[in-house]
């Protein structure tokens, strides 16, 4: 026997209203506690020997943080020197060899290191490997190796010696001996390839983070610029020493506090100078570099921080750059107009302009 | 009454019914906010009616083809959760629905959640716990898809169910 | 026009009844209060663990077992990383993560701990 409660058409109004409601609660419950649009997508992974974060808004989010990060992977592909059959790691072993062609995109990063290479007269220099594979800084026991190593290997070093044909996307290096590391451009490079799939892509607003080097494209939901802190140099603290504004662009550090080993009594960082071989002295301890194109304030981030405060003016000034100095006397110079906002009470700020 | 070679073949229609159903379903874009993989249950239509009028038996063979046919078109991850979301929740609406006499409501609401709860352990299982998140929220989507579902097959019922007697 | 089906039975209310219990207790239980920091712990890209800070009581360890080994440890309030194999110990070093935005990580075991949550300051990355 049936037990009913009330005619059939009633009975099934109510249901269509009981599921209605339910529903409803469940994507009020879906708003308010999986804050998805709000407070964005976010995505992690490991490439370029770095841990990678995005933030993305809008829609299509998760699409385009999957494809940045094969985008990502796809590079590190062609322009790491350590995997191999990567287009530099051909590049390096054809040395004094023919000209090879590459990828158009590895063709675009050489051509920007070299120009920054240029600008900079050296003092960044994509074709240090002979260098940095002698200190080796990515092993696990890096070690001093020594003055007569270096002096051997130095000669080896000059972006003269790379010569890149953008008609064809072929390149070569002249001598053999001679090798390219994009360490100092690469994660740059990858905030590039990211911030191309954002821009191609439905979302409303994105940020990359490939370790210390950021990009950010589009807007926020609530309309605010960027804000990108910078870290403190000063081992104690992990907090930000001020608070940098951006609409648009990519942000670069360079630290001697990165990368370091101690051997007796010496303290040696990785920001080498491709000129002398050995660990920069500029009397600076980091720099920051903004500019529109990733690689290209990754490759200024390393050049400035070699070249020092007054020298690095002119160069930022060509290239549309504008950057943040911290030298070892907690001073903080910004170059250029950055909109900056200092928390740390332990430094003093100034202003240059360009 | 039907023979057994016009039973296989029905039972074939249904899986095929129900195949195309969950086709439909995946076709639909993703609503932002809602966690991957909750859906409408469309499919859940032919199961009910397979588990209520035509058997035990077939209906699981139902969930099966379902369950295979994920796993030929979305890989072995997607198979595992159709087919354990399909056999748990058809176990679970037979049982309802002929055994312990609950009405198209309830018992339709009851296979959504315990295939959402089949699809979430597996889920769990596979990659971390970080999944078990979405569960009230799933709780409340597989309770709403399961009235509606429960509310299809209401309309659908009659009907069918005299087509059947002849 | 009827099936032998019905649509309604007051039996079905169990079912309801309990969905609702399941999605309350799973609410209170599961959904951090919107804006409670919580920790996220990852190794090769895949989430481990999500906790959130004000829920930990006792400090606890979390090793994360790997080519090199990482240890974590929660603590109300706080988490660090406080061990691992890994030769350059930046992991280690970066000390205690209490905020939203803070994270830890160590490259060579591809293991990652952060802070998730409304950050404060309103900061959207640090460079450096």
């Amino acid at each position: 026997m049936n037990k009913n409660i009330a005619p059939s058409s009633i009975k099934k109004w109510t249901a269509v209203a009981g599921a209605v409601v339910i529903l409803l609660a469940a994507i009020l419950a879906s708003m308010l506690l999986y804050p998805q649009s709000s407070q964005g997508y976010e995505a992690t992974t490991w490439a370029m020997g770095s841990y990678i974060q995005q933030t993305l808004y809008g829609s299509g989010t998760e699409e385009a943080a999957t494809q940045a990060s094969s985008a990502v992977n796809e590079l590190e592909n062609l322009i790491s020197w350590r995997v191999a059959d990567s287009d530099i790691e051909k590049l390096n072993s054809a040395a004094g060899a023919d000209w090879l062609e590459l990828d158009e995109r590895t063709i675009n990063i050489l051509e920007q290191a070299v120009s920054v290479a240029e600008a900079t007269d050296g003092a960044y220099d994509p074709t240090v490997l002979p260098i940095s594979s002698l200190w080796n800084f990515d092993s696990d026991e890096p070690a001093f190796p020594g003055d007569d190593k270096i002096q051997e290997f130095l000669p080896f070093v000059g972006y003269e010696f790379l010569r890149i044909n953008t008609e064809d996307n072929t390149a070569s290096l002249r001598n053999h001996g001679n090798g390219v590391d994009l360490g100092g451009i690469g994660k740059g490079a990858a905030c590039d390839a990211a911030l191309k799939v954002y821009k191609e892509s439905s979302i409303s607003g994105g940020i990359i983070a490939v370790g210390g080097s950021i990009g950010v494209y589009g807007e926020k939901p609530d309309g605010t610029d960027w804000r990108i802190s910078v870290r403190d140099p000063d081992e104690d603290t992990q907090d930000g020493l001020g608070v940098l504004s951006l609409k648009e662009g990519c942000v670069s550090t360079s630290g001697s506090y990165e990368k370091t080993f101690i051997e007796g009594d010496n303290t040696y960082h990785h920001l080498l100078d491709a000129k002398t071989g050995y660990p920069a002295e500029s009397g600076l301890v980091s720099v920051t570099v903004v500019h529109e194109s990733g690689a290209i304030s990754d490759a200024l981030a390393t050049a400035c921080f070699i070249l020092g405060l007054e020298d690095s003016l002119p160069v930022l000034k060509e290239l549309g750059a504008s950057a943040l100095f911290i030298d070892e006397e907690h001073h903080i110079t910004i170059a250029g107009d950055l909109e900056f906002e200092q928390i740390s009470t332990a430094y003093t700020v100034s202003r240059q302009s360009l | 009454m039907k023979s057994s070679a016009k039973f296989v073949a029905f039972t074939g229609i249904l899986a095929a019914l129900a195949v195309v159903l969950s086709l439909l379903e995946n076709l639909l874009p993703p609503v932002p906010g809602m966690p991957p993989g909750a859906k409408l249950g469309l499919s859940n239509i032919v199961s009910m009616y397979a588990a209520g009028c035509v058997g035990f038996f077939p209906a699981m063979a139902v969930a099966l083809v379902k369950g295979l046919f994920a796993f030929l078109t979305r890989g072995i991850t997607a198979g595992l959760m159709s087919t354990a979301g399909g056999l748990f929740s058809t176990l679970i609406v037979w049982l309802l629905l002929k055994k312990l006499r609950f009405g198209l409501l309830g018992a339709s609401a009851a296979g959504a959640l315990a295939h959402n709860a089949a699809q979430l352990m597996i889920a769990c299982l596979l990659t971390s716990s970080a999944v078990l998140y979405y569960a009230p929220i799933l709780v409340l989507l597989g309770t709403a898809s399961g009235i509606l579902t429960g509310l299809v097959l209401g309309v659908l019922l009659p009907p069918l169910e005299k087509l059947q007697r002849r | 026009m009827n099936s032998r089906f019905p649509l309604f039975r007051k039996r079905d209310l169990l079912v309801f009844l309990l969905a609702a219990v399941l999605a309350g207790v799973g609410f209170w239980q599961w959904i951090p209060k919107s804006g409670a920091p919580v920790a996220v712990i990852e190794q090769d890209g895949q989430e481990v663990r999500r906790v959130e800070l004000d829920s930990i009581v006792q400090p606890e360890t979390l090793i994360l077992e790997g080519e090199i080994s990482v240890t974590v440890l929660l603590e109300p309030g706080q988490v660090s990383i406080i061990h691992s194999d890994c030769p350059d110990q930046i992991c280690v070093n970066t000390g205690t993560l209490t905020r939203p935005g803070q994270c830890a990580v160590c490259l060579p075991a591809r293991v990652a701990v952060r802070i998730v949550g409304k950050i404060e300051s309103g900061v959207d990355g640090m460079t450096g």
